[in-house]
């Protein structure tokens, strides 16, 4: 018989927040992977730009980008109970973080009624020109990201209201955040790339 | 009904449980490893962004710029791996071995994404605008 190494982890937590846990790792993960496929949509963009002689072919109006500011006054808005409940997690009070949950899916509601708007008022197709597939690319990429996240946010509600609530969910809780974070950053560049660029000419 | 807390929640495992900050030595490696990919995946699409610009205005000072940035970035990759292979003193067993680990994958990430820069660089000096060597 031999002896075998062990290790005594009976003073470790059953369960951790931040980048202890693998579910942390995955949505940073989750945010590069998307974070390029978001770069590289701009980098089109710029590309796009240099080879036509006329820019933009056909320019969104004062509308959309009025939509599109209220689309990212209201996600920025959103960060706010999203980091509340954070901090209602970290504290592992369920009510609180019920509370501010249900606030931050009622703006990421309106953020996508926004979208939806935006969406269609713009003034050329997807396959009107370059121009507009990049444009509709990019807009569509992120709106799959503020449906998932609001999917994501309407799901850990029914838990949160109906139970059971396990410790393990907190750390999902935190992890969401996260990932409503990056939706929400992800908005302001692509904004003011998409219509300060295209509307006003910046 | 929720209840106000998750059943059998025991706030000292709570306290261990919540987020620990990075230090210094987590953020140089964390940088060290993640430099080098990222300045050649920049360079990557800058470089074929940049060729008709290049064209236009006869120019390829601006590519030859991108290239050294890359180059330069990935050497720095290598330099923070290096400088982070001894673990901060008092560290656990475990820990030594893990920041090791990470340090030498930061050298051996600089010196692929170094030579790589220089590989994709060396057409863009080989071939003149005009499309004749």
């Amino acid at each position: 018989m031999t002896d075998s190494a062990t290790l005594d982890v009976s003073h470790l937590p059953t369960y951790a927040f931040g980048r202890r846990d693998p579910r942390w790792a995955a949505v940073i993960l989750l945010m590069a992977i998307e974070g390029s496929v978001f770069g590289l949509m701009l980098f089109t963009y710029f590309y796009v730009r240099t080879r036509l002689e006329v820019w933009p072919p056909t320019s969104p109006g004062t509308r959309e980008l009025l939509f599109g500011g209220a689309i990212a006054l209201v996600l920025l808005a959103s960060v706010v109970p999203a980091h509340l409940v954070n901090r209602a997690v970290y504290s592992a009070d369920l009510a609180r973080a019920k509370r501010w949950l249900t606030l931050c899916t009622c703006l990421s509601l309106l953020a996508l009624l926004l979208r939806g708007l935006e969406l269609s008022h713009l003034p050329f197709r997807w396959d009107s020109n370059v121009y507009g597939s990049v444009f509709w690319g990019v807009l569509c990429l992120h709106t799959m990201h503020l449906i998932a996240g609001n999917v994501e946010n309407m799901l850990f509600l029914v838990p949160l209201r109906r139970g059971p609530i396990e410790k393990k969910h907190l750390v999902d809780l935190e992890v969401n955040s996260i990932y409503w974070y990056f939706v929400v950053l992800s908005w302001v560049p692509l904004y003011l790339v998409l219509y300060l660029d295209g509307v006003i000419g910046w | 009904m929720v209840k106000h807390r998750p059943p059998g929640l025991d706030f000292s495992e709570l306290r261990q449980a919540l987020p620990q900050p990075l230090d210094r030595h987590a953020w140089r490696l964390g940088v060290a490893v993640l430099l080098p990919p990222i300045a050649w995946s920049v360079h990557f699409a800058l470089s074929y962004g940049l060729v008709y610009p290049a064209l236009d205005s006869n120019s390829k000072t601006a590519i030859h710029a991108v290239s050294l940035g890359s180059a330069i970035l990935s050497a720095a990759g290598v330099m923070l791996g290096w400088s982070s292979l001894r673990p901060p003193p008092g560290a656990p067993a475990a820990e030594r071995e893990r920041s090791r680990f990470l340090a030498l994958c930061a050298c051996a990430l600089g010196v692929f994404f170094f030579v790589a820069t220089l590989a994709q660089a060396v057409p863009s000096f080989m071939h003149s605008l005009s499309g004749r060597p």
